[in-house]
Protein backbone atom coordinates (compact mmCIF):
# COMPACT_ATOMS: atom_id res chain seq x y z
CA UNK A 1 0.00 0.00 0.00
CA UNK A 2 1.50 3.37 -0.96
CA UNK A 3 1.82 6.23 1.50
CA UNK A 4 -0.82 8.11 -0.42
CA UNK A 5 -3.30 5.20 -0.22
CA UNK A 6 -2.56 4.70 3.44
CA UNK A 7 -3.26 8.36 4.12
CA UNK A 8 -6.51 8.13 2.16
CA UNK A 9 -7.59 5.16 4.30
CA UNK A 10 -6.84 7.09 7.45
CA UNK A 11 -8.73 10.09 6.14
CA UNK A 12 -11.69 7.88 5.24
CA UNK A 13 -11.58 6.27 8.67
CA UNK A 14 -11.61 9.58 10.47
CA UNK A 15 -14.39 10.76 8.13
CA UNK A 16 -16.75 7.92 9.15
CA UNK A 17 -15.98 8.57 12.79
CA UNK A 18 -17.27 12.08 12.24
CA UNK A 19 -20.64 10.83 11.07
CA UNK A 20 -23.30 12.36 13.28
CA UNK A 21 -25.25 10.15 15.66
CA UNK A 22 -28.97 10.57 16.10
CA UNK A 23 -31.38 9.36 18.73
CA UNK A 24 -34.52 7.52 17.72
CA UNK A 25 -37.92 8.89 18.65
CA UNK A 26 -38.31 8.59 22.47
CA UNK A 27 -41.77 7.12 21.89
CA UNK A 28 -40.34 4.26 19.83
CA UNK A 29 -40.15 1.83 22.76
CA UNK A 30 -43.79 2.37 23.67
CA UNK A 31 -44.71 1.80 20.01
CA UNK A 32 -42.73 -1.42 20.01
CA UNK A 33 -44.41 -2.55 23.23
CA UNK A 34 -47.81 -1.76 21.80
CA UNK A 35 -47.03 -3.65 18.62
CA UNK A 36 -45.71 -6.55 20.67
CA UNK A 37 -48.88 -6.68 22.74
CA UNK A 38 -50.94 -6.65 19.56
CA UNK A 39 -48.83 -9.46 18.11
CA UNK A 40 -49.24 -11.53 21.26
CA UNK A 41 -53.01 -11.08 21.23
CA UNK A 42 -53.13 -12.16 17.59
CA UNK A 43 -50.83 -15.09 18.33
CA UNK A 44 -53.04 -16.21 21.23
CA UNK A 45 -56.12 -15.90 19.03
CA UNK A 46 -54.42 -17.97 16.34
CA UNK A 47 -53.42 -20.57 18.93
CA UNK A 48 -56.99 -20.67 20.21
CA UNK A 49 -58.28 -21.18 16.66
CA UNK A 50 -55.76 -23.92 16.04
CA UNK A 51 -56.61 -25.59 19.36
CA UNK A 52 -60.34 -25.37 18.57
CA UNK A 53 -59.74 -26.78 15.11
CA UNK A 54 -57.72 -29.65 16.53
CA UNK A 55 -60.40 -30.35 19.14
CA UNK A 56 -63.12 -30.44 16.48
CA UNK A 57 -60.96 -32.67 14.28
CA UNK A 58 -60.30 -35.00 17.22
CA UNK A 59 -64.03 -35.13 18.01
CA UNK A 60 -64.84 -35.92 14.38
CA UNK A 61 -62.23 -38.66 14.42
CA UNK A 62 -63.72 -40.19 17.57
CA UNK A 63 -67.23 -40.08 16.08
CA UNK A 64 -66.05 -41.54 12.79
CA UNK A 65 -64.12 -44.33 14.50
CA UNK A 66 -67.01 -45.21 16.80
CA UNK A 67 -69.47 -45.24 13.86
CA UNK A 68 -67.07 -47.38 11.89
CA UNK A 69 -66.79 -49.80 14.79
CA UNK A 70 -70.60 -50.02 15.19
CA UNK A 71 -71.13 -50.67 11.51
CA UNK A 72 -68.50 -53.36 11.33
CA UNK A 73 -69.82 -56.92 11.87
CA UNK A 74 -68.38 -58.56 14.90
CA UNK A 75 -65.53 -60.76 13.73
CA UNK A 76 -66.60 -63.57 16.02
CA UNK A 77 -70.28 -63.45 15.12
CA UNK A 78 -70.21 -66.82 13.32
CA UNK A 79 -68.36 -68.26 16.25
CA UNK A 80 -71.04 -66.89 18.59
CA UNK A 81 -73.83 -68.49 16.59
CA UNK A 82 -71.80 -71.68 16.29
CA UNK A 83 -71.19 -71.80 20.03
CA UNK A 84 -74.87 -71.17 20.69
CA UNK A 85 -75.73 -74.00 18.32
CA UNK A 86 -73.40 -76.38 20.11
CA UNK A 87 -74.94 -75.43 23.42
CA UNK A 88 -78.44 -76.11 22.07
CA UNK A 89 -77.27 -79.42 20.68
CA UNK A 90 -75.85 -80.42 24.07
CA UNK A 91 -79.10 -79.43 25.70
CA UNK A 92 -81.10 -81.42 23.21
CA UNK A 93 -78.91 -84.52 23.57
CA UNK A 94 -79.15 -84.29 27.31
CA UNK A 95 -82.88 -84.47 27.17
CA UNK A 96 -84.26 -87.85 28.14
CA UNK A 97 -86.64 -88.07 25.26
CA UNK A 98 -84.02 -87.94 22.60
CA UNK A 99 -85.98 -89.91 20.09
CA UNK A 100 -86.87 -87.20 17.67
CA UNK A 101 -88.93 -87.38 14.65
CA UNK A 102 -86.79 -88.85 11.82
CA UNK A 103 -87.89 -85.95 9.68
CA UNK A 104 -86.29 -83.54 12.16
CA UNK A 105 -83.01 -85.44 12.12
CA UNK A 106 -83.14 -85.32 8.33
CA UNK A 107 -83.63 -81.54 8.43
CA UNK A 108 -80.70 -81.12 10.79
CA UNK A 109 -78.53 -83.24 8.54
CA UNK A 110 -79.66 -81.16 5.57
CA UNK A 111 -78.69 -77.91 7.34
CA UNK A 112 -75.35 -79.40 8.42
CA UNK A 113 -74.71 -80.41 4.83
CA UNK A 114 -75.49 -76.89 3.65
CA UNK A 115 -73.14 -75.49 6.28
CA UNK A 116 -70.36 -77.88 5.31
CA UNK A 117 -70.77 -76.99 1.63
CA UNK A 118 -70.71 -73.29 2.49
CA UNK A 119 -67.53 -73.68 4.56
CA UNK A 120 -65.90 -75.77 1.82
CA UNK A 121 -66.33 -73.05 -0.77
CA UNK A 122 -65.17 -70.36 1.67
CA UNK A 123 -68.55 -68.69 2.00
CA UNK A 124 -68.79 -65.29 3.66
CA UNK A 125 -70.15 -64.73 7.15
CA UNK A 126 -73.25 -63.19 5.64
CA UNK A 127 -74.06 -66.63 4.19
CA UNK A 128 -72.93 -68.71 7.16
CA UNK A 129 -74.76 -66.84 9.87
CA UNK A 130 -78.28 -67.44 8.48
CA UNK A 131 -77.48 -71.14 8.23
CA UNK A 132 -76.30 -71.23 11.83
CA UNK A 133 -79.44 -69.35 12.85
CA UNK A 134 -81.53 -71.89 10.96
CA UNK A 135 -79.74 -74.73 12.70
CA UNK A 136 -80.31 -73.10 16.06
CA UNK A 137 -83.98 -72.64 15.34
CA UNK A 138 -84.25 -76.29 14.39
CA UNK A 139 -82.57 -77.34 17.59
CA UNK A 140 -84.76 -75.03 19.62
CA UNK A 141 -87.81 -76.59 17.99
CA UNK A 142 -86.51 -80.02 18.86
CA UNK A 143 -86.00 -79.01 22.44
CA UNK A 144 -89.42 -77.43 22.63
CA UNK A 145 -90.88 -80.30 20.64
CA UNK A 146 -92.70 -77.85 18.47
CA UNK A 147 -93.30 -79.85 15.34
CA UNK A 148 -95.35 -77.14 13.67
CA UNK A 149 -92.33 -74.80 13.54
CA UNK A 150 -90.18 -77.63 12.18
CA UNK A 151 -92.12 -77.45 8.97
CA UNK A 152 -90.62 -74.06 8.33
CA UNK A 153 -87.18 -75.56 8.66
CA UNK A 154 -88.03 -78.29 6.16
CA UNK A 155 -88.64 -75.63 3.54
CA UNK A 156 -84.88 -75.08 3.27
CA UNK B 1 -6.17 -3.54 9.62
CA UNK B 2 -8.35 -6.34 8.31
CA UNK B 3 -7.20 -9.28 6.26
CA UNK B 4 -7.81 -7.33 3.07
CA UNK B 5 -5.69 -4.40 4.19
CA UNK B 6 -8.64 -2.19 5.03
CA UNK B 7 -9.09 -0.71 8.46
CA UNK B 8 -11.39 -2.61 10.81
CA UNK B 9 -13.30 -0.74 13.45
CA UNK B 10 -15.85 -1.80 15.98
CA UNK B 11 -18.90 0.33 16.52
CA UNK B 12 -18.81 1.24 20.21
CA UNK B 13 -22.61 1.21 20.32
CA UNK B 14 -23.00 -2.41 19.35
CA UNK B 15 -19.78 -3.19 21.20
CA UNK B 16 -21.27 -2.34 24.57
CA UNK B 17 -21.44 -5.41 26.77
CA UNK B 18 -24.80 -6.65 28.00
CA UNK B 19 -25.12 -7.52 31.66
CA UNK B 20 -25.54 -11.30 32.06
CA UNK B 21 -28.34 -10.85 34.57
CA UNK B 22 -30.26 -8.58 32.20
CA UNK B 23 -29.82 -11.16 29.46
CA UNK B 24 -31.12 -13.95 31.70
CA UNK B 25 -34.13 -11.87 32.70
CA UNK B 26 -34.83 -10.96 29.09
CA UNK B 27 -34.68 -14.64 28.14
CA UNK B 28 -37.40 -15.23 30.72
CA UNK B 29 -39.51 -12.58 29.00
CA UNK B 30 -38.97 -9.83 31.57
CA UNK B 31 -40.19 -6.64 29.89
CA UNK B 32 -38.01 -4.37 32.06
CA UNK B 33 -34.94 -6.29 30.87
CA UNK B 34 -36.14 -5.96 27.29
CA UNK B 35 -36.43 -2.24 27.78
CA UNK B 36 -32.93 -2.10 29.24
CA UNK B 37 -31.63 -3.82 26.11
CA UNK B 38 -33.53 -1.33 23.98
CA UNK B 39 -32.03 1.60 25.91
CA UNK B 40 -28.56 0.15 25.38
CA UNK B 41 -28.71 -0.77 21.70
CA UNK B 42 -31.51 1.17 20.05
CA UNK B 43 -29.21 4.09 19.20
CA UNK B 44 -26.57 2.14 17.25
CA UNK B 45 -29.33 0.10 15.68
CA UNK B 46 -31.17 3.25 14.59
CA UNK B 47 -28.02 4.96 13.33
CA UNK B 48 -26.91 2.00 11.24
CA UNK B 49 -30.33 1.78 9.61
CA UNK B 50 -30.56 5.56 9.18
CA UNK B 51 -27.14 5.83 7.56
CA UNK B 52 -28.04 3.15 5.03
CA UNK B 53 -31.64 4.10 4.36
CA UNK B 54 -31.29 7.84 4.81
CA UNK B 55 -34.83 8.16 6.18
CA UNK B 56 -35.75 8.47 9.82
CA UNK B 57 -39.15 6.78 9.52
CA UNK B 58 -37.73 3.84 7.61
CA UNK B 59 -34.89 3.51 10.15
CA UNK B 60 -37.37 3.49 13.04
CA UNK B 61 -39.34 0.77 11.29
CA UNK B 62 -36.16 -1.28 11.09
CA UNK B 63 -35.46 -0.74 14.81
CA UNK B 64 -39.01 -1.80 15.60
CA UNK B 65 -38.71 -4.95 13.50
CA UNK B 66 -35.33 -5.80 14.97
CA UNK B 67 -36.47 -5.48 18.57
CA UNK B 68 -39.70 -7.37 17.95
CA UNK B 69 -37.66 -10.15 16.37
CA UNK B 70 -35.14 -9.98 19.19
CA UNK B 71 -37.91 -10.44 21.77
CA UNK B 72 -39.16 -13.48 19.87
CA UNK B 73 -35.75 -15.10 19.45
CA UNK B 74 -33.75 -14.08 22.51
CA UNK B 75 -34.57 -17.39 24.21
CA UNK B 76 -32.52 -19.08 21.50
CA UNK B 77 -29.53 -16.75 21.90
CA UNK B 78 -26.70 -19.07 22.95
CA UNK B 79 -24.05 -16.45 23.52
CA UNK B 80 -21.63 -17.80 20.91
CA UNK B 81 -21.04 -14.18 19.86
CA UNK B 82 -21.44 -10.99 21.90
CA UNK B 83 -25.05 -9.88 22.17
CA UNK B 84 -24.31 -6.60 20.40
CA UNK B 85 -22.79 -8.43 17.43
CA UNK B 86 -25.89 -10.63 17.24
CA UNK B 87 -28.14 -7.58 17.28
CA UNK B 88 -25.96 -5.78 14.74
CA UNK B 89 -26.31 -8.69 12.35
CA UNK B 90 -30.08 -8.64 12.82
CA UNK B 91 -30.08 -4.91 12.14
CA UNK B 92 -27.94 -5.24 9.02
CA UNK B 93 -30.12 -8.07 7.72
CA UNK B 94 -33.34 -6.17 8.40
CA UNK B 95 -31.99 -3.04 6.76
CA UNK B 96 -30.76 -4.87 3.67
CA UNK B 97 -34.16 -6.58 3.49
CA UNK B 98 -35.78 -3.13 3.32
CA UNK B 99 -33.35 -2.06 0.61
CA UNK B 100 -34.06 -5.18 -1.42
CA UNK B 101 -37.83 -5.11 -0.94
CA UNK B 102 -38.39 -1.45 -1.61
CA UNK B 103 -37.72 -0.11 -5.09
CA UNK B 104 -37.34 3.33 -3.61
CA UNK B 105 -34.20 2.15 -1.85
CA UNK B 106 -33.14 -0.51 -4.30
CA UNK B 107 -32.72 1.60 -7.40
CA UNK B 108 -29.18 0.34 -7.60
CA UNK B 109 -27.92 3.49 -9.17
CA UNK B 110 -24.62 3.56 -7.34
CA UNK B 111 -22.93 3.82 -10.67
CA UNK B 112 -25.05 6.79 -11.66
CA UNK B 113 -24.59 8.48 -8.32
CA UNK B 114 -20.85 7.91 -8.42
CA UNK B 115 -20.81 9.25 -11.96
CA UNK B 116 -22.63 12.32 -10.70
CA UNK B 117 -19.94 12.79 -8.12
CA UNK B 118 -17.31 12.32 -10.81
CA UNK B 119 -18.94 14.89 -13.04
CA UNK B 120 -18.94 17.41 -10.23
CA UNK B 121 -22.70 17.67 -9.73
CA UNK B 122 -22.16 17.55 -5.98
CA UNK B 123 -20.61 20.64 -4.61
CA UNK B 124 -17.26 20.44 -2.88
CA UNK B 125 -18.78 22.21 0.09
CA UNK B 126 -21.33 19.47 0.70
CA UNK B 127 -18.68 16.87 0.04
CA UNK B 128 -16.74 18.02 3.07
CA UNK B 129 -19.55 16.84 5.27
CA UNK B 130 -19.28 13.08 5.82
CA UNK B 131 -23.03 12.72 6.07
CA UNK B 132 -23.63 14.61 2.85
CA UNK B 133 -20.98 12.56 1.11
CA UNK B 134 -22.53 9.34 2.31
CA UNK B 135 -25.97 10.42 1.16
CA UNK B 136 -24.64 10.86 -2.36
CA UNK B 137 -24.38 7.09 -2.62
CA UNK B 138 -27.22 4.68 -3.23
CA UNK B 139 -28.52 2.81 -0.17
CA UNK B 140 -26.79 -0.34 -1.41
CA UNK B 141 -23.47 1.44 -1.79
CA UNK B 142 -23.93 3.11 1.60
CA UNK B 143 -24.58 -0.30 3.13
CA UNK B 144 -21.42 -1.72 1.60
CA UNK B 145 -19.32 1.25 2.71
CA UNK B 146 -20.68 1.41 6.25
CA UNK B 147 -20.80 -2.29 6.96
CA UNK B 148 -17.30 -2.80 5.64
CA UNK B 149 -15.65 0.37 6.88
CA UNK B 150 -17.40 0.87 10.21
CA UNK B 151 -18.82 -2.47 11.22
CA UNK B 152 -15.97 -4.68 10.07
CA UNK B 153 -17.90 -6.86 7.66
CA UNK B 154 -15.77 -8.87 5.25
CA UNK B 155 -16.53 -8.99 1.54
CA UNK B 156 -17.57 -12.62 1.98
CA UNK B 157 -20.15 -11.58 4.59
CA UNK B 158 -21.32 -8.73 2.40
CA UNK B 159 -21.70 -11.03 -0.59
CA UNK B 160 -23.90 -13.33 1.49
CA UNK B 161 -25.90 -10.41 2.79
CA UNK B 162 -26.62 -9.04 -0.67
CA UNK B 163 -26.79 -12.34 -2.50
CA UNK B 164 -24.07 -11.11 -4.84
CA UNK B 165 -20.50 -12.09 -5.58
CA UNK B 166 -17.62 -10.82 -3.51
CA UNK B 167 -16.33 -8.89 -6.51
CA UNK B 168 -19.62 -6.95 -6.52
CA UNK B 169 -19.11 -5.51 -3.04
CA UNK B 170 -15.40 -5.01 -3.67
CA UNK B 171 -16.17 -3.06 -6.81
CA UNK B 172 -18.90 -0.93 -5.20
CA UNK B 173 -16.73 -0.22 -2.18
CA UNK B 174 -13.61 0.66 -4.14
CA UNK B 175 -15.41 3.00 -6.48
CA UNK B 176 -17.45 4.63 -3.74
CA UNK B 177 -14.44 5.26 -1.54
CA UNK B 178 -12.33 6.53 -4.39
CA UNK B 179 -14.93 8.96 -5.61
CA UNK B 180 -15.82 10.15 -2.14
CA UNK B 181 -12.13 10.68 -1.51
CA UNK B 182 -11.85 12.59 -4.75
CA UNK B 183 -14.85 14.73 -3.94
CA UNK B 184 -13.56 15.46 -0.45
CA UNK B 185 -10.18 16.36 -1.89
CA UNK B 186 -8.31 13.62 -0.03
CA UNK B 187 -5.85 13.15 -2.88
CA UNK B 188 -5.23 16.80 -3.50
CA UNK B 189 -1.63 17.68 -3.06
Amino acid sequence: MSNNESRMDQDAASRWELLPEFDPDPALWSRIQSRRAHQQVRRRQRQRWVASGLAVAALLCVVAVSRFQIEQPKPDQVAVWQGYSQALEQEWLAMARATPDPRVRAELRLIDLELQTAYDRGAAESELIPLWKLRNEALRELIDNDVSRMRAVTRL
Amino acid sequence: MGADGLPTRVNAGFGQPLDALVLQRAKRGDSAAMEAIFRLYSRPCYNLALRILGESAAAEDVVQDVFLRMMDTIKGFRGDAPFGAWLKRMTANATIDVVRRNRRFDSDDAEARISNIESGQVSAESGVDAWSLLMQLSPRARAVVLLHEMEGYTHKELSELFGQSESYSKSVLARALKRIGTLAGDDEE
